[in-house]
């Protein structure tokens, strides 16, 4: 039998949503502009987000944080984003898992887990040497952000001189 | 608090549920207070396992009952069902002067159970039982898609927010309505 956890007292939700590893945190921010809103201000904290672009997607990993002493699972999550879908893949440790949202692109998936991990940015954007140059605007779009670029040695010239 | 409100009705056992005696018995003699939830059955509790909720604590603290005060009024916890107050009680019995484990495999499986055991530890402010509580209400969701948690935590659409809120706007501005009438009747 299902339960009603939005009636629960504030702070208990929101200490069960800081016992909820990245995953599961994720997957109940995207239930509702609710549980989205909550899930904001939950201040949850997270170690950093690393976002590595390869042939034909982008890998985001996320770290959790060192001092959050409640949630279950200590490892990093891994989102996958390809150029040419709207949905988002994930490596929860059952098998790779496809999630969907009505009008989410890509821009959207990264704003929306950047929103939700309270002053987060992208701590490391890389590109590595098979990242095709004429997805680089597709790179820029969603990730306009980040503290730290790398950029495979092996990469072309002309993807080195390119600005960022 | 008269002891005819707060006594054992007819669905209470003889004798009270008496806590398990501990394997090293205290020099001083311990005292015991008495809960009773919805259904009325009365459980004797130490004062020892009580200390586990803020609540009561601060009840005891500034009632100073003798025992024999405290057996003909007992503490009464009418929001809360007699399994969920049992279980409460069981607990803080159990973990009455230990230290508390990191983990709990004790507290119930079902949903619906622990939801209102949620309910119950946060009125009683039993700060480790609701640790361990929470904890197991994340558990439930653990691994699941949006779409999972949803079902599971019965949580509505944007849709059906969307309309709960107007509805409410709706009866709010019906209530505003009526009571601007009563007052312009009123002044008439």
């Amino acid at each position: 039998m299902p339960i009603r956890i939005l009636f629960l007292p504030g702070k208990d939700l929101q200490y069960a949503l800081n016992c909820m590893d990245i995953g599961d945190f994720i997957a109940f921010s995207l239930c509702s502009k609710r549980t989205r809103n909550l899930a904001k201000s939950s201040n949850r904290k997270i170690d950093s987000i690393i976002a590595d672009v390869y042939q034909n997607f982008t890998c985001i990993e996320i770290r959790p944080s060192k001092v959050q002493r409640f949630q279950s699972d200590p490892n990093a999550l891994f989102i996958y984003l390809h150029f040419s879908n709207p949905w988002i893949q994930l490596d929860r440790k059952n098998g790779i898992e496809v999630w969907r949202k009505q009008e989410f692109t890509q821009s959207d998936w990264i704003a929306h887990i950047l929103s939700i991990f309270k002053g987060s940015v992208i701590e490391k954007l890389g590109i590595s040497d098979v990242c095709p140059v004429s997805y680089l605007d597709n790179v820029q779009k969603i990730i306009p952000k980040c503290n730290k670029l790398e950029i495979s040695e092996k990469c072309s010239a002309e993807l080195t001189k390119r600005r960022f | 608090m008269s002891s005819t409100e707060q006594g054992t009705s007819s669905a209470a056992p003889a004798e009270p549920t008496t806590a398990p005696e501990s394997a090293a018995a205290p020099e001083v003699p311990e005292s015991f207070y008495y809960v009773h939830g919805k259904d009325k059955v009365v459980h004797k509790v130490s004062a020892g396992a009580l200390q586990h909720s803020a609540l009561i604590h601060g009840m005891i603290s500034n009632l100073g009952y003798t025992e024999e005060q405290a057996k003909a009024n007992p503490f009464p916890f009418e929001n809360i069902d007699g399994d969920i107050l049992q279980m409460v009680v069981d607990w803080c019995n159990q973990h009455k002067g230990k230290p508390t484990p990191p983990e709990d495999t004790n507290l119930p499986k079902q949903k619906e159970k622990l939801f209102d055991l949620v309910l119950a530890v946060n009125y009683l402010e039993i700060k480790e039982l609701l640790t361990y509580c929470c904890k197991q209400v994340a558990m439930m969701v653990k691994g699941k898609s949006p779409e999972e948690i949803r079902e599971i935590w019965m949580i509505p659409t944007d849709a059906e927010d969307e309309a709960a809120e107007k509805e409410a706007k709706k009866r709010a501005g019906k209530e505003a309505a009526g009571e601007t009438a009563a007052a312009a009747g009123d002044a008439k």
